[in-house]
């Protein structure tokens, strides 16, 4: 009796073997007629399963399915368009929240500054006088001193 | 641009060329025309509203078979969570295919969906992919994002089960792989 794996078996049944692997077993089956019967059942169970769906792959499709994945270009067109306009007012409603929300960190900003200006002014006057910029930093924003908050 | 629209005009007739194998291949998942051809509509369109997501260097009918179980393992979810439903009408046998021979046993269609409904989720994929529409080991632990031994483990345990059931009539249900929860 051949010592063969079900896994190699079956292996075998489907071409999934390296062309070497697929010999070996060949010669094995050839003189093995138990592993031949245990090879009908991978056969049986195998990729010939495909030709009994014959009847229904080779019938005419279903409108359906005629529509939608495009035979018909143009209604598949249409349908995306339509999709794209469903969104739309989704779309505008972002844009809208997207200017709101930039003109409100515009404003913040702006505002940032103004408050940076005047925490900064004493501050700013000393670096002014001493002209020492590196060593003071923005009393608001706690960074640095830069031109950007001693002239805001 | 101009590149981007020919790559989706290609994607597009690609699937459309794929379609046999797509209605094949959801038949065997669903074990009926009529939901399977439900599931391929669904992924043409779910395809179709998302092409800017294939990746050239994918394979289009990977990628769509891929497609196809996700919605299909949604939708048993789904009737998980609401109940099954059961189907009191009889699905008929295609014409041409009723009584056929297959190799040496009296296998039909009918009778092989029949015993793939009795397999669990993860072997009934298997054997839709790799038996049915012939796709390759690697391919398929690809597909269904498993290991390589993983695929073969559970595709020759769902074989065994196939085997018993629909050629030696024995009343086999194929044991879930999926741990307890």
């Amino acid at each position: 009796v051949t010592n063969l794996s079900d896994e190699t078996l079956m292996a075998y049944a489907d071409g999934e073997l390296q062309p070497i692997e697929m010999a070996r077993v060949k010669r094995l089956l050839a003189s093995d007629p138990e592993l031949r019967v245990r090879l009908e059942m991978f056969r049986a169970t195998g990729r010939g399963l495909a030709s009994l769906f014959d009847g229904h792959i080779n019938a005419p499709l279903p409108a359906r399915l005629t529509l939608t994945p495009g035979r018909d270009w143009s209604k598949v067109f249409n349908l995306r368009l339509k999709r794209k306009r469903q969104y739309l007012p989704e779309f505008r409603l972002a844009a809208a929240s997207a200017v709101i929300l930039a003109a409100g960190i515009g404003i913040g900003w702006l505002m940032h500054g103004s408050i940076e200006t005047d925490a900064a002014l004493p501050e700013a006057a000393r670096v002014m006088d001493t002209g020492d910029i590196r060593s003071s930093s923005c009393l608001t924003c706690c960074r640095p001193v830069r031109k950007r908050c001693i002239l805001f | 641009v101009g590149g981007e629209a020919f790559v989706t005009s290609d994607l597009r007739r690609g699937i459309v060329d794929l379609l046999p194998r797509l209605r094949r291949f959801a038949y065997a998942l669903a074990g009926d025309p009529e939901k399977g051809d439900d599931l391929v509509q669904e992924g043409c369109a779910r395809a179709f509203a998302s092409l800017n997501q294939w990746r050239p260097g994918t394979r289009l009918d990977s990628w769509m078979f891929k497609i196809i179980r996700n919605i299909w393992l949604d939708q048993k979810r789904a009737a998980k969570v609401r109940g099954v439903l059961v189907e009191l009408d009889a699905v008929p046998e295609p014409k041409g295919v009723d009584g056929r021979d297959f190799v040496e046993h009296r296998l039909t269609l009918r009778r092989v969906l029949d015993c793939m409904a009795k397999l669990p989720q993860e072997h009934r994929e298997l054997i839709a992919l790799i038996c049915v529409e012939g796709v390759s080991y690697k391919e398929a632990a690809a597909i269904l994002e498993l290991p390589m031994g993983t695929v073969t483990s559970r595709l020759l345990r769902a074989r065994c089960a196939l085997y018993a059931m629909a050629v030696e009539g024995q009343d086999v249900e194929g044991q879930s792989d999926e741990p307890v929860r």
